[in-house]
């Protein structure tokens, strides 16, 4: 609005102070004129509404309005009213530091380039060791744009991410030259995550031989902090997140707990060969050659689990609090997964998918009540629906707006957000769920 | 008999200084231009103001506080003319339509609540 010629302010949270002077300066605005409420005002009551008008702006410490008023009527300053450019700092192929083992650990940590736990530094003979791991040049490009937001809207991004950067982050990481295509494919698809005030994680599954080849787990402690490969692939793929997008908590990434699941990005590999799980894996399923090696890409919150015989009954409970709009990934053991076939009569994973569909299910009270709804599906309903898809979707969202607040409905929209992968070592029958979407299969071969 | 205590710089001068270290930042956009502020009316007496709900977490989560705004500014500014508007879909859509009709109308404006 400021471009169309008209003097406008945002009003912000206080805590989004740091991130929209960020964000403006990224868009354009050195001086940006801001004010900030006393407390977050969403979906607060009267009685929080009344106080936050008396209070005072955040940043300034005036009476609320008049800082508003304020901002609004103020002349410029000389400092407002300059044209000119702004800089990043061009950043150089090497560091401009040298020094002992723990003076190179303190300026990676001091330069928010770690993720707190000491890295291995990335020199240039340790970096030409891992770029063997593919035939790729060095400075081929992976990724054009890098970013964890918005960037029309002043997220910040980071430009022409080449192999050598993926690898030097590789080797930070503690990973080996043979992990690097699996490392490559990750980041041709960008960031594990996007930067939200909900705490959301990446989640990386690989597929096929490659799985194997490099030694990753797929069966016990697949998801534990035991395995060399699933526990370096996954933090590198975070600290691609940390330096390609530089992501800084309060200012770029604003997940207000964060997600210990972030530090390795819940990687792991598809239990392809235990001769209990009745169905083809999960990327055969998807249309890939079994032998083509992949990596799928997931994003969500967190993973529930239940422990017992009714496999069926269990992953309707471990996904209900999954939000609608959300997919949903079910993780199965091979022994729960020969249960349902063999137990419960889920001959094909088709049919558990169509079950779940039918009998996961909200009232439309709990629906209403979702934030992914109000904020994105009823204001959208006012766009144009592209798709047959969008315009199905758009039709539901309406009727279930008529609804009374009791009436039970599904869950998902349709089976095809459900999604299963059999994993662990097939000892128990166990089940976890949750509201991991995904996002997309990506070939590792290529990266070869 | 006493034990000298090594030196740290011994220690210091032993250890392995790491050179040639590969820098982990992408390259951000180098330069773009700066964008000066608007001019500001004097006052807000007799102007037209807008507010804008821009509806992170739905429009009902920020409607409460941008009405009592208004009112205020209703209320404690003469001849204050105050436009609340939704914007269209989302907090990520780009609402050009309105953008533009505010840089017409509007003396001034403003938008929130992000969280």
């Amino acid at each position: 609005m400021e471009k169309q010629g008209t003097p406008t302010i945002p009003i912000l949270s206080p805590y989004l102070v740091a991130s929209a002077r960020d964000s403006a300066f990224e868009l354009g605005w050195l001086h940006p004129r801001l004010v900030a409420l006393s407390e977050p005002n969403a979906l607060r009551g009267d009685k929080a509404i009344k106080r936050i008008v008396k209070g005072k702006d955040a940043i300034s410490g005036k009476p609320l309005m008049a800082a508003i008023i304020d901002a609004l009527t103020n002349p410029l300053t000389s400092e407002e009213k300059k044209t000119g450019k702004l800089t990043h700092p061009v950043e150089p192929r090497f560091l401009p530091v040298t020094g002992t083992y723990d003076e190179i650990q303190q300026y990676f940590l001091d330069h928010k380039m770690t993720d707190g736990l000491p890295i291995v530094i990335p020199t240039e003979e340790k970096v030409r060791q891992i770029l063997t791991g593919t035939s790729h040049r060095p400075d081929e490009i992976v990724a054009e744009a890098f970013r964890m937001g918005i960037t029309d809207n002043g997220q910040r991004e980071g430009r022409n991410i080449t192999v050598e950067k993926v690898a030097t982050i590789a080797v930070m990481a503690g990973c080996k030259p043979e992990y690097l295509p699996v490392l490559l494919a990750l980041a041709s698809k960008g960031p594990p995550y996007f930067s939200s005030a909900q705490s959301f994680t990446g989640a990386a599954i690989v597929h096929g031989p490659i799985a194997k080849e490099i030694g990753m787990a797929s069966g016990y402690g697949c998801m534990g902090p035991y395995n060399h490969a699933n526990a370096t692939i996954g933090r590198a793929w975070q600290l691609m997140g940390r330096c390609l997008c530089y992501a800084i908590p309060g200012v770029t990434i604003m997940g207000d707990w964060g997600n210990n699941l972030q530090y390795n990005s819940l990687t792991f590999a598809e239990n392809v060969d235990n001769p209990m799980t009745p169905w083809e894996p999960f990327y055969v399923e998807k249309g890939f050659d079994p032998k083509d090696s992949v990596v799928s890409i997931w994003e969500g919150r967190g993973l529930r689990q239940r422990c017992g015989y009714n496999v069926p009954d269990f992953t309707l409970k471990v996904l209900d609090n999954v939000e609608p709009e959300d997919g949903a990934l079910v993780l199965l053991t091979p022994l729960s997964a020969k249960m349902l076939e063999e137990d419960f009569g889920f001959t094909t994973r088709e049919q558990f998918r169509q079950y779940i569909y039918e009998n996961s299910t909200m009232t439309v009270k709990e629906w209403l009540d979702s934030d992914q709804i109000q904020t994105f599906a009823i204001p959208h309903l006012e766009l144009p629906a592209p798709t047959p898809e969008r315009q199905q979707a758009q039709k539901a969202v309406k009727e279930r707006l008529s609804m009374p607040g009791d009436t039970v409905i599904k869950r998902f929209r349709s089976p095809s957000q459900i999604n299963f992968i059999v994993a662990g070592e097939g000892m128990i029958y166990f089940v976890a769920g949750g509201d991991f979407h995904l996002k997309s299969i990506v070939e590792i071969d290529p990266w070869r | 008999m006493k034990r000298a205590n090594p030196s740290p710089l011994a220690a210091v001068k032993k250890d392995n200084v790491y050179t040639n270290i590969l820098n982990p930042m992408a390259q951000q956009k180098l330069e773009w231009n700066m964008i000066p502020l608007r001019e500001r009316p004097a006052t807000l007496e007799g102007k037209t103001v807008y507010i804008i709900n821009q509806r992170w977490g739905g429009t009902q989560a920020h409607e409460p506080l941008l009405q009592a705004m208004k009112k205020w500014l209703e209320d404690n500014i003469r001849d204050i003319h105050v436009v609340y508007r939704v914007k269209l879909g989302s907090y990520a859509v780009n609402d050009t339509d309105l953008w533009r009709e505010v840089g017409e109308k509007a003396d001034a404006a403003m938008i929130g609540i992000p969280h």
